[in-house]
């Protein structure tokens, strides 16, 4: 398992929320659960900026409309 | 316009000449095959009906939906939605392969890059999705029923064919443009999986009261015995939409969905789709997404109580009944009179007549409404 050096300040800091948290065992535990959250929403953002290829331009919205009329649900 | 869920709506349809040329490249792909109701699942998320999913769930965000009721990201989600293989295609698979999702007569529907696979307890997740882990209970039978190795990844969709009743069948962001075309500020949603009868009536006309539109959204799809047919229920709409309410404030629009029948977690993942959909109001009556007595009557709008602003205002509606005395559809806020003089819309009464050819007392049902039901080629699915 990789190694990360954290200063110690932070250290003390963390390790108090920790105590009084008592949902984690101890500071590495808190500190990974921390950071896979960080990558998952780096990973979703980097996800999201894909879905912008996706984006409708204004001939897509032409069309939809379109379809929107020939089934009847626009006059 | 409210915003979709997570603030962005997700659109993972492949253009046509993308389909294609992906379809073509595709042949040398690990095809996995799934089933009607997983197709289903693949297109609307690909479609924005479940934004923010961008396919199926890997393990972190699995987990936290299972006991958090959220997202990694902290976006409120109630319901995993996962792709289950077997140990051997499991095992065989790695980590970034693209894999072609395919129907049950073989064709591509999407594509998927594996970027997750790991194991689950069935047995914790049908007591903290479903709160049981009675296996009569159609949602925990299907979470039991799940392979062993749960896949998670983006999806692009390759088939985005809308039969059966493509005319029905409009995408957020077809309804999206649609309630901004017709110029509805507000929208209120309705789920129903019935043909209509006078107390759905009554909460439509609330939210018709309330809002600028009225979007009327039947979940369609597998179904148990003696419930209407999807046709049964389209037919029936139509007519309320086209007949009975003003046009011009009513869109019928279908929901090709499985139901999981989770009560209160459905409810919340309900509420979500139709904020995709562009509403900003939701009906929750009694037993919304019920089966059997696993959930309270209420608990479908309690559990909003207790959960944080999803962004959507819900209209928790009482049960509504017929009242002799007061000859109009009450509820027991609007309405002082007792049991006696009260008739509720009983579905194994309405079923009953029905298949009889008989038509359903008019202050439970439409006469109209039950004529068009009794001429139907098949009101209820065997």
């Amino acid at each position: 398992m990789a190694q990360v050096q954290l200063p110690d300040e932070v250290y003390a800091q963390l390790e108090k929320i920790v105590q009084q948290s008592k949902e984690f065992s101890d500071v590495a535990s808190y500190v990974s659960y921390i950071l896979q959250q960080v990558v998952e929403k780096k990973q979703q953002t980097s996800s999201a900026q894909t879905k912008q290829d996706h984006t409708y331009s204004q001939a897509d919205e032409d069309k939809i409309r379109e379809r929107l009329k020939n089934l009847g649900y626009l006059d | 316009m409210i915003e979709p869920h997570g603030n962005l709506l997700i659109n993972r349809v492949l253009r046509n000449e993308d389909a294609q040329r992906l379809q073509e490249r595709s042949g040398h792909l690990r095809h996995i095959r799934l089933h009607e109701e997983l197709v289903k699942d693949v297109k609307n998320i690909a479609r924005g009906v479940y934004s923010p999913l961008t396919g199926f769930m890997g393990k972190t965000d699995f987990e936290s939906v299972v006991h958090h009721l959220k997202l990694a990201n902290g976006t409120v989600w109630p319901i995993p939605f996962v792709l289950d293989v077997t140990q051997t295609v499991g095992d065989d698979i790695t980590i970034g392969e693209q894999v072609l999702l395919v129907d049950e007569v073989d064709q591509a529907v999407a594509v998927m890059m594996v970027q997750d696979k790991y194991s689950c307890d069935a047995k914790v997740v049908a007591e903290q999705v479903f709160g049981t882990s009675d296996n009569e209970h159609p949602g925990v039978a299907m979470v039991q029923q799940w392979q062993p190795v749960l896949l998670g990844g983006d999806i692009e969709l390759i088939d985005n064919s809308k039969e059966p009743f493509n005319q029905y069948n409009l995408d957020p962001l077809e309804t999206r443009l649609l309630f901004q075309e017709k110029g509805w500020t507000t929208v209120t949603g309705f789920q129903t999986r019935n043909a209509p009868h006078r107390a759905h009536e009554y909460l439509q006309r609330i939210g018709l009261e309330l809002t600028d539109g009225l979007f009327i959204n039947p979940v369609i799809g597998k179904k148990k015995t003696g419930d209407f047919t999807d046709q049964a229920i389209l037919a029936a709409y139509d007519y309320m939409a086209k007949q009975v309410y003003p046009r011009q404030r009513v869109v019928l629009s279908i929901l090709p969905l499985q139901m999981r029948y989770a009560g209160p977690r459905e409810a919340i993942l309900h509420a979500i789709i139709r904020k995709n959909f562009g509403c900003s109001h939701f009906i929750v009556g009694r037993d919304h997404a019920g089966v059997g007595n696993y959930y309270g009557t209420y608990a479908g709008q309690e559990i909003f109580n207790s959960l944080e602003d999803i962004g959507i205002t819900i209209l928790k509606l009482e049960n509504s009944f017929h009242c002799k005395r007061c000859e109009t559809i009450a509820t027991s806020k609007t309405c002082g009179h007792s049991e006696a003089d009260r008739t509720g819309p009983s579905g194994t009464v309405i079923r009953k007549l029905l298949q009889a050819g008989e038509v359903v007392p008019t202050e439970i049902m439409r006469p109209e409404i039950s004529e068009l039901l009794i001429q139907q080629a098949q009101i209820f699915v065997d």
